[in-house]
């Protein structure tokens, strides 16, 4: 296993398996003065600034030993190891799944999701992980293990820990278990693409889907090279190569499915898409996985959360400034519902690399929102907080840092502002 | 019980030159309606100040840190937990002419409010655009915005749409030092610690809240409302489970007991069965096809379950009509009782069954009176004590009834509050959930935003740590039915629950 983090490579591998061993390491490290990066399933672990320091590597995709499903409570209590998937197949005996999805979700996990604050598809309509974290135990710098938030759908009981810790990228404590509200897994899904050749139409179609009396599961609109891959990704014959490709997936009732999908149909076919396609269960699955394809591969990928209509401005100005790096492979994936878009680029050279990245970094300073460059090459990483500035609530969150973790063991110089 | 005997003239002038003398309230007689709220806990503050900006809110933090008084934030005062009692005489920020409606996207589906803005005028304000704000406590009509804030309100319709933290963007708060910080913005989320979810629910103990971005939601297609009535409780909470795992989440789903029925029934004259023990309202909306899809699994479900009699209404009048007993529940219990205690709890669904019998058998134990009207759907239980507040022995009995409905909560893996907060009503439970590690952490993040309150303090001097909203969530800070002779000695409370 590689547990390397930005080109840094720990002293030692800690593997606990039960909530005593975590506390038993964490508390160790603490004591020694050392500092420690916790893994899940790797997937996201480049995220985040350059460690300061990483002495030990806290592996926890051992730490699977409790997954308690309530499926009449629609609620779980899962450790901090276990993947995704493996989650998702066991709630899927009950008819109910996770409210979110994640890349990768063979490899990631949980805990790493849920520190991560990790973006999937589903956003468009459930919204983020925080929304659906009601309970949380977190073992805290010096091993001290604690919970907040409740198993039960609905509770406000003390301060919501919990939702301090969604995204805090393990700098305030390492979660260890999580509850989560459930979803019933719908009767029935479609997905539908439709490609336009520009993308202005594109945008306002997808929008309208977005402010119209129902909430596709995901509405995702794919800008660049990646338009064209997903495209063809299901056997379509090529298309023109200035495409915008809309994804839309439908879930619901047989009949409420039914009634969306020709909505969807009816509006693309009438709104001016160059093509569209109705696509059968494996086609689907086939057509996202590319884009997962994308996000990994990318070399330099850039999420940017803002109102819906911003972030598509923002990815036609970066389209436009950007054009001339033509063997750059830029292309954008807007989560329309939700309002986030990353750009994902793979120039040809190092040269080219910088180049693109300040372009990008650049853009997105100058629009309202946030953002957080999750893949670049570590020569630009130096130069850079790889997160947006939050104001001045960093001085807050240096408190709340301080508070936590005052000898900075967990995640050094990873967070917002090198926290 | 503090009282306001002794008037610091240096505050209240220093106070009226920050925002005008008409907005500073000091005399004893004009003090008392801000002595309670929606709970039966009461306090004397020191002073009431009503900003009109921001800016000068943050004045009068300043204002109070000089003069060493804590500040206590007001909206409405619908609080049910004593989160609005002004202890330690405190000077109550009152945000009453904070009213804006700063900003619509449309578009993007976002509002800016200034958080006293009551909840129901944002939906009214934006319904022409076919937008609604989402959660909506049956105190709609009089909360404010930045008081479901401190609360982390829910409501009837929050079981499908999440409670106020969901609908939450972002937050501007006046922090200890007077500083306005934003947390989070007007996006679904943004980088850095998410401050607007650790402070959505901190009942006003980490600062105040100025402005409030939310996110609006577009008004459904079609709305299905069903009202059926069953002659056991036990039929009618067979039911919420039996929705529940057909794989729906209704968009509300709540439950009026017999007592509730016979409270509601000579205001509203609904003409329920008279065998019926319990009435159940759900609701569902969205698209006509998903719509019609589920009302026929409800309606079979609730037949199967023998529901006695089942109305329906799918127009805004019969709407209206058939939810008026449900929203006007709580109100029409003064028809039994002078006074109600209304307890807030949560228990996981399929436990709703087994608790009620206890509530049932707490009542009778105690010889109190116990009416339900709830959010079935959500497990999250309003147990109403109803007693005559003027004879001590029936107070006494209501606190105690509370506190063992709530300890029966626990033991069935429930939450302390769904909704109303703990306040000062619930900190002396905190222990049956959170254990000293717990409470630890959770005054660290107290700590982190308003500082560490230092030894040696001169007496007089408000500890630093709990500048705002003193005695409020940990336990040890207040006695909840102090004022009606209550002791810290009268409860204790045992155990804490371990969900890992
Ligand atoms: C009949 C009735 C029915 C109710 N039904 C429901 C229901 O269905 N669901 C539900 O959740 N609640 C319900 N409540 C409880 C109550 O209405 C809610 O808790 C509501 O959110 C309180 O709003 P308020 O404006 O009255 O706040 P207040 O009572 O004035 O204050 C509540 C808390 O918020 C703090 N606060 C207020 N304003 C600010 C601010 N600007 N910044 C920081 N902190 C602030 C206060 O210090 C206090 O701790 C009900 C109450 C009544 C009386």
């Amino acid at each position: 296993m590689n547990y390397s983090v930005d080109g840094l490579t720990p002293k030692s591998i800690e593997r606990p398996e039960t909530i005593n061993e975590l506390s038993d390491v964490l508390s160790t490290v603490h004591s020694h003065g050392l500092s420690a990066i916790p893994l899940g399933g790797r997937t996201r672990i480049k995220v985040g600034n350059i460690p300061s320091s990483y002495d030990v590597a806290i592996d926890l995709s051992g730490f699977i030993g409790k997954i308690e499903h309530e499926p009449g409570d629609m609620t779980v209590v899962v450790n901090a190891g276990v993947t995704l998937s493996t989650l998702n197949k066991l709630l899927a005996a009950e008819g109910q799944r996770m409210p979110f999805e994640v890349r990768n979700p063979d490899k990631a996990t949980i805990g790493g999701s849920v520190a991560s604050n990790a973006p999937g598809h589903r956003q468009s309509s459930t919204g983020g992980i925080r929304d659906w974290v009601i309970g949380m135990q977190t073992v805290l710098a010096d091993g001290t293990v604690t919970k907040s938030g409740g198993r039960v759908v609905k509770n406000v009981q003390g301060y919501e820990m919990h939702r301090l810790n969604t995204g805090a990228f393990g700098t305030l404590g390492i979660v260890s278990q999580i509850a989560f509200k459930l979803v019933p897994i719908p009767a029935e899904q479609q997905t539908i693409i439709a490609w336009f050749d520009d993308d202005k139409t594109a945008a306002s179609v997808g929008m309208s889907f977005v402010n119209g009396v129902f909430m596709p599961e995901a509405i995702t609109l794919v800008s660049g090279p990646a338009a064209k891959r997903v495209v063809t990704a299901n056997g379509e014959s090529l298309p023109p190569d200035n495409i915008w490709a809309l994804l839309i997936r439908l879930g619901g009732g047989v009949r409420s499915v039914e009634r969306q999908v020709n909505e969807v149909v009816g509006t693309v076919g009438s709104q001016g898409a160059s093509g569209f396609s109705v696509l059968d269960d494996s086609e689907a699955s086939k057509t996202w996985s590319e884009l997962e394809v994308i996000h990994k591969q990318a070399e330099i990928s850039a999420r940017l959360i803002s109102r819906p209509s911003i972030a598509l401005t923002t990815v036609s100005s970066i389209e436009k400034h950007l054009k001339i790096n033509a063997d750059s492979d830029i292309s954008a994936v807007t989560d329309l519902g939700f309002g986030s878009t990353t750009i994902t680029a793979n120039p040809s050279n190092d040269a080219e690399s910088l180049k693109v990245a300040k372009l990008i970094n650049n853009q997105l300073l100058e629009t309202s929102g946030s953002f957080v460059i999750e893949a670049c090459p570590l020569s630009i990483k130096q130069e850079m907080d790889v997160f947006s500035h939050v104001g001045n609530s960093i001085n807050l969150m240096r408190r709340i840092k301080h508070e936590f973790d005052p000898n900075y063991t967990l995640n050094p110089g990873r967070f917002v502002g090198k926290i | 019980m503090s009282t306001n005997n002794s008037v610091n003239s240096n505050l209240i002038s220093d106070l009226s030159n920050a925002v005008g003398e008409q907005y500073v309230i000091w005399q004893a007689e004009d003090l008392l309606v801000y002595e309670y709220d929606g709970s039966i806990d009461k306090a004397t503050p020191q002073a009431v100040v009503l900003p009109e900006t921001a800016e000068e809110v943050s004045e009068v933090v300043k204002i109070a840190n000089k003069h060493g008084a804590y500040i206590v934030a007001r909206g409405a005062g619908t609080s049910l937990s004593g989160g609005a009692v002004p202890l330690r005489d405190a000077v109550v920020i009152a945000l009453t002419r904070l009213t804006s409606l700063i900003e619509v996207d449309a578009k993007n589906r976002i509002a800016i409010v200034e958080p006293g803005m009551i909840n129901l005028h944002l939906s009214q304000r934006v319904s022409h655009l076919g937008l609604f704000y989402a959660p909506d406590p049956a105190s709609q009509k009089t909360c404010t915005i930045g008081g479901n804030i401190g609360e982390n309100a829910g409501g009837p319709h929050c079981l499908a749409l999440g409670v106020t933290t969901n609908h939450v963007l972002g937050l501007e708060v006046v922090l200890a030092d007077g500083s306005l910080n934003w947390f989070g913005g007007t996006e679904r989320e943004s980088t850095g610690y998410d401050l607007r979810g650790a402070f959505v629910g901190s009942e006003g103990t980490l600062g105040i809240v100025t402005k409030i971005a939310v996110r609006l939601l577009p008004k459904p297609e079609t709305i299905h409302s069903m009202l059926a009535a069953f002659t056991t409780m036990d039929a009618a909470s067979n039911t919420v489970s039996a929705i529940i795992a057909a794989g729906m989440i209704p968009s509300a789903l709540e439950m009026m007991d017999r007592k509730t029925i016979d409270a509601v029934e000579p205001f509203y004259n609904p003409g329920y069965p008279a065998e019926a023990e319990a009435v159940l309202i759900v609701e569902v909306d969205g698209l006509y096809e998903a719509v019609e899809e589920q009302t026929e699994t409800i309606l079979s479900i609730c037949n199967q379950n023998g529901a006695m009699e089942i109305r329906e209404a799918d127009d805004e009048d019969t709407r209206t009509k058939l939810w008026e007993t449900r929203k006007g529940a709580i109100g029409a219990y003064g028809t039994i009782a002078p006074t109600y205690y209304l307890v807030d709890g949560v228990v996981p669904r399929t436990k709703l069954r087994q608790v009620l019998q206890q509530v049932d058998q707490i009542a009778a134990e105690l010889n109190v009176t116990v009416a339900n009207v709830f959010h079935a759907g959500d497990g999250n239980i309003h147990p109403a004590i109803l007693f005559n507040e003027q004879n001590p022995d029936e107070v006494k009995q209501a606190i105690l009834a509370g506190s063992k409905i709530l300890e029966a909560c626990v033991a069935a893996g429930g939450a302390l509050s769904g909704e109303h907060g703990i306040g000062i009503e619930k900190q002396a439970y905190m222990p049956l959930v959170f254990n000293e590690n717990d409470l630890e952490a959770m005054s660290r993040l107290r700590t982190a935003f308003i500082g560490e309150s230092p030894d040696n303090e001169p007496i007089g001097v408000p500890s630093l740590g709990e500048r705002f909203n003193p005695g409020k969530v940990f336990p040890g800070g207040a006695i909840h039915g102090e004022a009606y002779g209550i002791t810290s000695e009268s409860f204790r409370s045992t155990g804490t629950q371990d969900w890992q």
